[in-house]
């Protein structure tokens, strides 16, 4: 089957979910942990998710995670509700992820070989649900090939359903740039994943 | 396979979409380490990554910040409470908003936030840090950021070499360097000095009184 | 769900803290042994009641500047024997923040009895800011011996913080311009004094350059 010309014909992505209830966000800024724990519950899958997509090392994910919502508590008596917290959620993520990121790459250093790495991810578990596990691999392997800058905003996008205007917001790049990096990632897995199962 | 699941016709971005959108279980166990983790932190009066702040933080005061005032002040409140404190930097009045100062003497303070002299001995003072020069990135790293070069990054001025970035810092003596393009770099504009534990020269900030 | 995380929750608040994770940071940017050798240390810190943070500040610190672990791990232990010398020697209760700035003072040189003198002159409020001014004078040059009897000086003689601060401020320009550490000290010194009220004389200070206790760093050459 050929590929459609327009790399970004893809489906609509769904929606980012709205965004976590104000007063939950306030009572945790006054310290109350337990809206904290309200907040990470609700989160958590979500960010999961994107850093398994995000993360050379996949095993890496919930340390990220953690980091992210460590951080985030911090910051968080700072927030201010004029943006949406789950894009300022992402942007901390992204920022823990390059940061993994970064750190595992000087720790390959003496040892890398690219190809290796890239394959050096795992699918999470799912012990209860359908998942296509040898397809998954495919997928998350051409997805590790994908350049981090272009994946990041592939995956805010197309996964985590981020309009591009949010993503300018999280990211501080450009909507015509980001537009870009979408469609390079697309190409890419698209390459990398036509040979695999003809549709 | 992966056919029957995502029928005929599905380019293979779409498929990839699909397997990719499917959220993990999430380990109950790892939420609770996250809210120990973060509570353990904010108790040890972390200072926040000014990088994990919005960009536009530091600005007039919109109806957000009566919000965030108000919560400042119930922070104090609870503070004289006895409750768990986070050492918090004041969030900025509109009418007390830093503006550059010249950053010959980066010790100089850069705001005068109003302070009861009694307050003065918790709170921090927005310190403004300028590098100047051609760069792709520059990064503060430094005693009060866990020396994390992804922490803090300074924001160039638009049409200039200049970086630049504000950080609330407790009152004292405080070392730091530029990150600048991966190489370590001392301010110019202020006093070094070599770290007796390590002996790599540093750059030095005395932060005083607002 | 949320009910089951809250028991976790209690169950690993109850464990003490050094059963739980370490510091966050700490797990990503040091390898096994050195965190294990960085984390004892923590633990022993916060059985004595001893700000936690600096320490993990300087294995962080490390790690940036690329230290050996074995250094690392050396410098903590360091920086610990440090902060217990400077809270002692700063009795009675200390804030943090001072606890610290005493410790940064020892590392560059100077004595406990500097340290314990500051707080015989100044029994109220911070001495942050007079031990970082002091700490900055040894290292730009200035010797143990003479910073310390100028700060102590200034110090009974009422001189506030920003005076202090202006005064090292000043003491680098002319050390950038060519001037000695001590040259500049003595000059900017003076002119301090022409506006501080008259005050007590070195002689009441005591001989604060006596090593009588351990300073916990390396003296400045």
């Amino acid at each position: 089957m050929r590929p459609p010309r327009s790399a970004l014909a893809l489906s609509a992505p769904e929606p980012a979910r709205p965004s976590v209830d104000s007063t939950l966000i306030s009572r945790a800024k006054l310290g109350d942990i337990q809206a904290f724990e309200t907040i990470v519950a609700q989160y958590y899958a979500r960010c999961l998710r994107f850093a398994h997509g995000m993360l050379r090392d996949s095993a890496d994910a919930d340390d990220v995670v953690q980091e992210t919502f460590v951080r985030l508590y911090r910051a968080l008596p700072r927030y201010e509700d004029r943006q949406r917290f789950d894009s300022w959620l992402f942007r901390i993520l992204g920022n823990c992820c390059r940061t993994a990121n970064a750190l595992h790459k000087r720790r390959e250093a003496q040892d890398v070989d690219d190809d290796r790495v890239l394959y050096n991810v795992a699918a999470p578990d799912r012990p209860d649900s359908a998942f296509d596990a040898e397809w998954g691999e495919e997928v998350r392997r051409a997805l590790a090939g994908v350049p981090e800058y272009n994946r990041e905003i592939f995956l805010l996008h197309y996964v985590e359903g981020f309009s591009y205007e949010e993503i300018e917001r999280i990211t501080g790049v450009r909507q015509s740039a980001l537009k870009m990096r979408v469609k390079r990632a697309s190409d890419h897995l698209r390459a990398r994943l036509a040979g695999v199962y003809r549709g | 396979m992966a056919n029957q699941r995502f029928g005929r016709g599905m380019n293979p971005v779409e498929r990839a979409l699909a397997s990719l959108r499917e959220l993990p279980d999430v380990d109950r166990e790892a939420v609770a380490r996250v809210v120990v983790a973060a509570a353990r932190v904010r108790a040890q009066d972390a200072e926040p990554n000014e990088d994990d702040l919005l960009p536009a933080a530091i600005e007039p005061a919109r109806s957000g910040r009566v919000v965030a005032v108000a919560a400042a002040a119930v922070i104090l409140l609870v503070i004289g409470g006895g409750a768990v404190v986070w050492r918090a930097s004041r969030p900025y009045p509109a009418a007390s908003l830093p503006s550059p100062v010249a950053t010959n003497s980066p010790s100089i303070p850069a705001i005068s936030a109003a302070s009861r002299p009694d307050a003065t001995e918790s709170m921090t003072i927005p310190t403004q840090f300028v590098y100047d020069g051609r760069a792709r990135r520059v990064a503060l790293v430094g005693d009060f950021n866990g020396w994390d070069e992804e922490a803090t990054l300074l924001v160039r001025e638009p049409g200039s070499s200049l970086w630049s970035v504000t950080v609330p810092l407790q009152r004292g003596r405080h070392v730091y360097a530029f990150i600048v393009d991966s190489t370590w770099t001392t301010d110019r504009r202020a006093p070094t000095s070599r770290d007796p534990d390590f002996g790599v020269e540093g750059s030095v900030v005395i932060v005083g009184r607002p | 769900m949320m009910k089951r995380a809250s028991c976790a929750l209690v169950m690993l608040a109850a464990l003490p803290l050094s059963s739980l994770a370490q510091d966050t940071r700490l797990d990503s940017r040091l390898d096994t042994a050195t965190r294990a050798m960085v984390a004892r240390t923590l633990d022993t810190a916060r059985a004595r009641g001893l700000p936690v943070e600096p320490l993990v500040d300087k294995a962080l610190e490390g790690v940036t500047k690329r230290a050996a672990a074995s250094r690392i791990a050396a410098a903590v232990s360091a920086l610990l024997r440090r902060l217990e010398t400077s809270r002692e020697a700063l009795a009675p209760d200390p804030a943090p923040r001072d606890i610290v700035a005493g410790a940064d003072a020892l590392a560059y040189g100077a004595t406990r009895q500097a340290l314990v003198t500051m707080r015989t002159i100044r029994p109220n409020g911070s001495l942050a800011i007079p031990l970082a001014v002091l700490t900055q004078l040894v290292a730009s040059g200035v010797s143990v011996n003479r910073a310390t009897r100028v700060v102590a000086d200034l110090l009974k003689r009422g001189a506030r913080d920003e005076q202090l601060i202006a005064l090292q401020d000043d003491v680098r320009s002319y050390v950038a311009a060519g001037a000695s550490p001590e040259a500049a000290l003595d000059v900017r010194t003076r002119g301090l004094n022409a506006v501080l009220p008259p005050g007590g004389a070195a002689s009441g200070v005591g001989d604060l350059s006596s090593p009588t206790a351990l300073s916990g760093g390396t003296k400045k050459p």
